[in-house]
């Protein structure tokens, strides 16, 4: 059997596809202003490095946030189910997923069979994702991907007191013109962050292992202070950004099989 | 006719006019018609009552919050004018947004509930009766009293406060008792008009055989599948608690309720037609305005089957002591003192209703019901019991995300349905 999963998030789309639980390909793409055409776009990519026709795919399950509009998923799941279930398949031992995704960050807790039991989601607010981070490496004049890395050679933290995007980027230019380093500010962005990430996860049980998911877990800073923070073991997939679209695909095999969810 | 539209033009308009008075029986002949039953016919007929008597000044208009039993208010031969539902009602009409915009131009923070600041609004754009007397309490709710003190100072017009302890011992009883004396008294000076003791026991008697009947109603909907939604007795159920105890409106309003449920169990008429989740809703309120939150979740299924604001947490009046049964009505309030009052109140509601999972209402700025929601939450978690929390807003249309609620409401079906 062979199945798909579409991933629409706020910034990126992913597509992953899996054949009897084993994952044949995946493409990931921006999901920019047309959801449907950025869903084709990466279904079409997947199914061709996989080397297979439409036709062959006995079921599509779409999630994300532009899980709404996708009409060419049979059914559509929630994506705090389905990153729970892509962070079971890659680490049974997963008590509680972070996902941190372009404009909102969920902690979730999984019981022992790998069900979702609680979470908690950002409200109201998008500090702390992929979009702040995406503000705060403009006002830097830094690409996204050298966040991580440089954060990682600081030595001295520099606090920065508000998780407001629109405040902290004042503060990170303030901060500039003050003669901070770059990479220091940087480590009190990535502490804030995960401060607030830990504070609204707070209301979970943090026991077994935490796996990170989402577009943000590749930023190394952030992974590597919240491994710090936590008491418990992390994982942080090869490829964070393709869990959902991962867990979707599963989710499709289930339902495609009949098995109980 | 679009009742939204409608709701627009009528609240952009006088509510003294003649002509709107004949609108609002208009409105309510069109939504009799509707495929509601009876019982939804009286909440309308006692519903625009209230806005007759207020706005034409029939009778003394007496500005109360939800948590002051309305018998008060009926025993003094006034008509209670609930700010609360109002707000409520405006919402529903799709202009709170408006209004609430207007109530923080008069300078109100928009950290006070939504209900207060709509009120603020329709009252600075005139919509709302002068009021005579102002009367409040102070228990759960703590941005109304100084709203109301606001208002009385607004209107020139004496605001009269009962103190409500946390505690319920026999001093706290006496504390209160002694203070709706005080309250009675001081009305009779403002209104020059001597009260009842007579009435105020009529008015106990009425109200303690609508319990019955609400009693009654309440039991039947422990069946299996929900033979009344929820989503409506957030809705007008919940506002004839508040505003109908001790009338013959009130009394007539619980018995309909009752038979017709009673004939929607007896021709296997459900709520929803698949029901396979049975959900209870805490908190007063829902979202009024336009929202997906009951259509998404009817879609999957799932019902509410039960809500605290319909819990009967009061024992019957004592007609002997009606002062002391007033008072006792006010402390025994589920929300009001220790959490632990709430949270067996919230276990026997799951026991009664065959509950699968929780929705936790957080309404912005409401402190009591925040505050307790994570005890809550973990107990019953800890317990194995689903258990949302959505934060939102009764009558603010812009703290109402439609995509996140959806993903919350649907993630939480879909931990249900995992089951």
């Amino acid at each position: 059997m062979i199945t798909a999963g579409v991933d629409i998030g706020s910034l990126s789309a992913e597509a992953l596809i899996v054949q009897d639980g084993k994952i044949l390909s995946y493409a990931i793409g921006k999901t920019g202003a047309k959801v449907k055409m950025a869903a084709e776009e990466v279904i079409n990519k997947a199914l061709k490095k996989a080397s297979l026709t439409r036709d062959r795919i006995d079921y599509i399950t779409g999630t994300g946030y532009g899980r709404v509009t996708l009409d060419i998923a049979d059914r559509t799941v929630t994506e705090i189910t389905c990153h729970a279930t892509g962070a079971y398949y890659l680490f049974p031992n997963t008590r509680i997923v972070v996902d941190i995704g372009g404009q909102d960050s969920k902690i979730i807790q999984l019981d022992s069979r790998g069900k979702v039991v609680d979470f908690v989601m950002n409200d109201k607010c998008a500090a702390g994702t992929g979009r702040f981070l995406e503000v705060m490496a403009n006002a830097l004049e830094l690409d996204i991907e050298e966040l991580g890395p440089l954060s990682l050679k600081s030595r001295k933290n520099v606090p920065i007191s508000s998780i407001c995007t629109v405040f902290a980027e004042s503060e990170v230019i303030s901060l500039i013109a003050e003669g901070c380093q770059r990479r220091d500010i940087l480590r009190g962005l990535h502490e804030a962050i995960t401060s607030r990430i830990i504070g609204m996860g707070s209301k979970l049980r943090w026991d077994g292992e935490v796996t990170m998911t989402g577009g943000v877990a590749k930023n190394t800073g952030i992974a590597h202070i919240l491994a710090k923070k936590i008491a418990c073991p992390m994982n942080i997939p090869e490829e964070p950004q393709i869990v959902g679209a991962l867990g979707a695909a599963l989710v499709a095999q289930r339902t495609r099989s009949g098995s109980h969810e | 006719m679009n009742i939204r539209k409608t709701g627009e033009n009528l609240i952009r308009s006088s509510l003294h006019s003649g002509p709107i008075l004949g609108l609002t029986d208009m409105i309510s002949r069109h939504l009799a018609y509707r495929n509601d039953g009876l019982g939804f016919k009286i909440w309308l007929r006692h519903f625009f009552s209230i806005v007759k008597d207020s706005m034409l000044k029939r009778k003394p208009v007496i500005w109360t919050s939800i948590f002051v039993p309305s018998e008060l208010i009926y025993a003094m031969g006034c008509v209670p004018f609930h700010v609360e539902i109002f707000a409520l009602i405006a919402a529903h009409l799709n202009v709170s947004k408006e209004m609430i915009h207007a109530g923080e131009e008069e300078g109100y923070s928009s950290d006070l509930c939504s209900c207060y600041r709509c009120g603020a609004g329709l009252s600075s754009r005139s919509f709302f009766p002068r009021p005579d007397i102002i009367i409040s309490s102070s228990h759960l709710c703590d941005g109304s009293t100084a709203f109301f003190r606001n208002m009385a100072r607004y209107y020139g017009v004496p605001h009269l406060l009962i103190d409500v302890p946390y505690g319920d011992d026999e001093g706290a009883k006496n504390y209160v008792s002694g203070q709706i004396r005080n309250v009675i008294s001081e009305a009779e000076g403002i209104l020059s008009s001597k009260f009842s003791m007579d009435k105020l026991e009529e008015t106990l008697a009425i109200s303690n055989e609508t319990r019955r009947y609400h009693e009654r109603f309440n039991k039947l909907r422990e069946h299996v599948p929900a033979p009344f939604s929820g989503a409506n007795a957030l809705t007008y159920v919940s506002a004839m608690i508040f505003m109908s105890m001790g009338t013959y409106d009130g009394l007539s309003f619980f018995r309909t309720l009752c038979r017709e449920v009673e004939e929607d169990i007896e021709d296997s008429r459900p709520a929803i037609s698949n029901e396979k989740h049975r959900l209870l809703w805490l908190h007063q309120v829902r979202p009024y305005y336009k929202n997906t939150i009951f259509s998404d979740l009817e879609a999957r299924d799932a019902v509410i089957a039960f809500e605290e604001i319909t819990y009967i947490f009061w024992s019957p009046y004592n007609l002997r002591d009606p002062i002391e049964s007033l008072a006792k009505r006010m402390m025994e309030n589920i929300n009001l003192g220790p959490i632990e009052r709430r949270l067996d109140a919230v276990r026997d509601m799951v026991k009664k209703y065959s509950i699968d999972g929780i929705i936790h209402f957080s309404q912005w700025g409401c402190r009591w019901s925040s505050g307790g929601a994570y005890i809550l939450r973990s107990s019953f978690i800890d317990e194995g019991m689903p258990f949302l929390v959505l934060n939102g807003d009764c009558a603010d249309p812009t703290n109402y995300a439609e995509g996140p609620t959806k993903t919350r409401i649907q993630a939480f079906l879909e931990i249900l349905e995992s089951r």
